[in-house]
């Protein structure tokens, strides 16, 4: 198997996890396309200094946060902050779910989004966070309880519901 | 409270990305085309930093004799430059130098400084006619450096066109026997010189591609044009192919090539409403970036 197709392989098993990230951290899912798909170029372009398999993923997903985060200083995506969230939904009903909390997201500054995202949906350590970020762990503390802090205040009770296990 | 809010979180990452995912598509096709693609402008720029280095060391090295001269018809010496015996490739099929061309006069009008869009539009209107283009970037220090690339489709082939102008007291060109010696990837080496003091000099390098296993499997071609004048203003237009195979060639021919660099509108002044109009061109890509850039060390946009 050459260079080539060893590529394909691991980016048909890692694009769908990837592209996941990509949507909490983009908001969307055309967004998400795009910087996925950028950043698996980038990897392709890497692909013959970096390892197989675990040690390309975290290259993969280090690139996908990288991307993410010049894409916001360059001022690429508009963001604008929200006061509270207008039509917050009776119960976490999926889809209204998703809107209240996209748009909770949204609220956030992109580097306190990527930090909620690295922690709580890719399960990674503080340490892990802040070689990611290239910032120290405390930086990464202080950001993720503001962050939280945050969207307690926008969501409120929908927060205190999802507090119940799946 | 902290707890139970990550808990919250995490149940709330789940149902959001649960809900409505599309399917994935050709995101793996797409993602490799643009690989490919991406690769392919990187070599190119590296290459071209890597020629304008090799031009200011070698300024002043005496003539060694053209190789060109030396070679059978049809072969030249290929990568892999040192003490040791080279490979030999064949320059690509129908390839040769062109004669001389004679730059048209400068129009006349009003000149302002030149701008990052001025050069890209310029770089497109000296383009053949029969061209699709796409990625279009530029950048621009007005009398020090400015460059700009796209990315051209044409019933040639399909890679890359990218020109720099150099600064107004820029180095003499290298000559064609220390271009062959000193650098193993160029296959093709012919200079002279024009009425007015404008120096010519066409080279045309050649890089294996293949798979880990070292075979290899087609030739990335940088056919490239650079022109020095007497106002001292350098100008050098490259096109090189993408996804080297055995037919694939750059999308300009070398007459191309030398016609596009040769161009008299190349200048740090431009007309005034031909700058004016440029305005509008819209940059599709990032501007072209230096040697320095060219090989990150980690992850990165």
């Amino acid at each position: 198997m050459d260079s080539t197709e060893e590529f394909i392989e691991f980016a048909a098993a890692v694009g769908p996890r990837l592209r996941r990230t990509a949507y909490l951290l983009c908001g969307d899912w055309h967004s998400a396309q795009d910087l996925t798909q950028s950043t698996l170029a980038k990897v392709f372009v890497a692909w013959h200094r970096i390892n197989s398999g675990e040690g390309a993923y975290a290259y993969a997903h280090r690139t996908l946060v990288n991307c993410y985060l010049a894409g916001k200083r360059k001022g690429k995506h508009t963001e604008f902050p929200v006061g509270g969230v207008p039509d917050r939904p009776s119960g976490p009903e999926t889809t209204e779910l998703r809107l209240v909390m996209l748009q909770a997201l949204a609220s956030l500054t992109p580097k306190a989004r990527a930090v909620l995202v690295l922690r709580y949906w890719e399960d990674r350590s503080v340490d892990q966070v802040a070689a990611m970020l290239g910032c120290s762990a405390g930086n990464v503390k202080s950001q993720s309880s503001r962050a939280l802090d945050r969207l307690r205040a926008l969501l409120g009770d929908t927060l205190t519901e999802l507090r119940v296990p799946d | 409270m902290q707890d139970m809010d990550e808990m919250a979180v995490r149940s709330a990452f789940r149902r959001v990305v649960a809900a409505d995912e599309p399917p994935i598509g050709a995101l793996v096709g797409e993602a490799l085309r643009a690989g490919l693609r991406l690769r392919r402008r990187r070599r190119l720029q590296a290459a071209s930093a890597c020629l304008a280095v090799v031009a200011v060391l070698a300024a002043g090295v005496p003539a060694v004799a053209a190789r060109l001269d030396q070679a059978p018809p049809g072969t030249m010496p290929a990568t892999g430059g040192g003490p040791g015996p080279r490979a030999r490739v064949s320059l690509p099929a129908g390839f040769h130098m062109v004669p001389p061309v004679v730059p048209a006069r400068i129009p006349a009008g009003r000149q302002v400084p030149v701008t990052a869009k001025s050069v890209a539009s310029l770089l497109l209107a000296v383009l053949p006619a029969d061209q699709r283009t796409s990625y279009l970037a530029a950048a621009s220090q007005p009398g020090r450096s400015a460059a700009a690339s796209v990315d051209v489709d044409t019933h040639q082939g399909t890679g890359s066109v990218l020109v720099q102008m150099g600064p107004p007291a820029g180095s003499r060109l290298q000559s064609c026997g220390a271009a062959l010696a000193g650098d193993g990837a160029i296959i093709g080496c012919k200079d002279y010189a024009l009425t007015g003091g404008t120096e010519v000099q066409e080279l045309v390098s050649a890089t294996g591609v293949g798979s880990d296993n070292q075979v290899v499997q087609g030739y990335s071609y940088v056919f490239a044009a650079t022109v020095r004048r007497a106002d001292g203003v350098s100008v050098m237009v490259q096109a090189s192919n993408y996804v080297p195979g055995p037919a694939s060639l750059p999308p300009l021919t070398m007459a191309q090539v030398v016609h596009a660099a040769a161009d008299p509108r190349w200048s740090w002044a431009m007309d005034s409403a031909f700058v004016a109009h440029a305005q509008r061109v819209r940059l599709t890509a990032p501007a072209p970036r230096d040697c320095a850039q060219v090989q990150p060390a980690g992850p990165r946009c």
